[in-house]
């Protein structure tokens, strides 16, 4: 396996810095696509492991959440989600966004464009 | 039945206290997870169908991780998880192996994949003492153990596998069909 340099953790904490950083998404697209867009820049800077999704083991690259890890949410028909490992990624249909562990604890969140969080739309 | 539940109901059957839990997709085609908890032991079983399971079970989990072992079908993911499980082990991604530390990860001694090789078991000691090796005896060796080899170009741009020219070594036996 290539090496990381940067370690993943300080990849991850740059990883939520800019999404914290950039204005709110205002719908679901756009914040599916602000995490995918995000999260690959910060790994095509910072490690010199190539971008292969097609490569579903561990390579040492973070990957953002793709369309056929979304799981079922039947409770909450405004929010999606999306499994990666040990990790939920939750989008509401206003933009707002979670990341959350499957245990439950929240890593990072932001609210949509209209200052909704996922869970109070 | 779908593979991922026929590899829960197994491990069920050798783990009473098991508690699982299933994260199924919104598409049946796409990825399917599941949860298991054994005494305060964690594992995480990720099943794709075109492709198989990956398993993990390490401290070490950040967002955006793939799994950190993969496995073919239900008869190696169930071997392993029960390892895992019964052993508080715990999974490890991907490193570099030498020849002769796969062979023993496989449990197989240099007679055996000697013979398996038809040559003589001074011949695996050799191959795995040596600096470099051809591409078709390396193939032939991890086919013996079980496995296919894969070579794969990283470049700045991605990552290709290369084709391999198909090969006929008569002196070469089959290994064992290890089942997909």
């Amino acid at each position: 396996m290539p090496s990381e340099q940067i370690p993943k953790a300080i990849r991850l904490e740059e990883f939520y810095r800019r999404l914290t950083a950039t204005p709110p998404a205002s719908d679901f697209e756009s914040a599916f696509k602000l995490i995918e867009s995000t999260l690959n820049e910060v790994e095509d800077e910072l490690t010199e492991i190539p971008f292969d999704p097609s490569q579903w083991q561990v390579d040492g690259r973070l990957y953002p959440p793709q369309a056929d890890a979304e799981t079922a949410l039947p409770d909450w028909p405004s929010v999606r989600r999306f499994r990666v490992r040990r990790h939920h990624t939750n989008i509401a249909a206003n933009g707002a966004i979670e990341i959350a562990t499957v245990t439950g604890s929240i890593e990072w969140s932001k609210p949509g464009n209209d200052g909704k969080g996922v869970w109070e739309t | 039945m779908n593979l991922i539940e026929e590899l829960l109901e197994k491990l069920r059957g050798q783990f009473p206290d098991l508690l699982v839990m299933m994260d199924p997709p919104l598409n049946a085609a796409g990825v399917w997870w599941a949860d298991l908890d054994l005494n305060g032991h964690p594992a995480t079983v990720e099943w794709r169908p075109s492709l198989g399971f990956g398993v993990s079970s390490s401290d070490d989990s950040v967002f955006g991780q793939g799994s950190d072992e993969v496995y073919p079908d239900v008869e190696s993911a169930s071997r392993r998880l029960y390892a895992l499980l019964m052993g508080r082990e715990r999974t490890q991604p991907p490193t570099e192996i030498a020849l002769a530390k796969l062979r023993k990860v496989k449990s197989m001694s240099q007679e055996d994949l000697a013979e398996r090789l038809q040559v003589k078991q001074a011949a695996i000691s050799r191959l795995e003492n040596r600096p470099d090796s051809r591409i078709s005896t390396i193939r032939a060796t991890i086919e013996a153990l079980g496995g296919e080899l894969e070579l794969r170009a990283r470049f700045p741009d991605g990552v290709y596998t290369l084709e391999q020219p198909e090969t006929q070594n008569p002196r070469r036996k089959t290994a064992p069909s290890q089942g997909k």
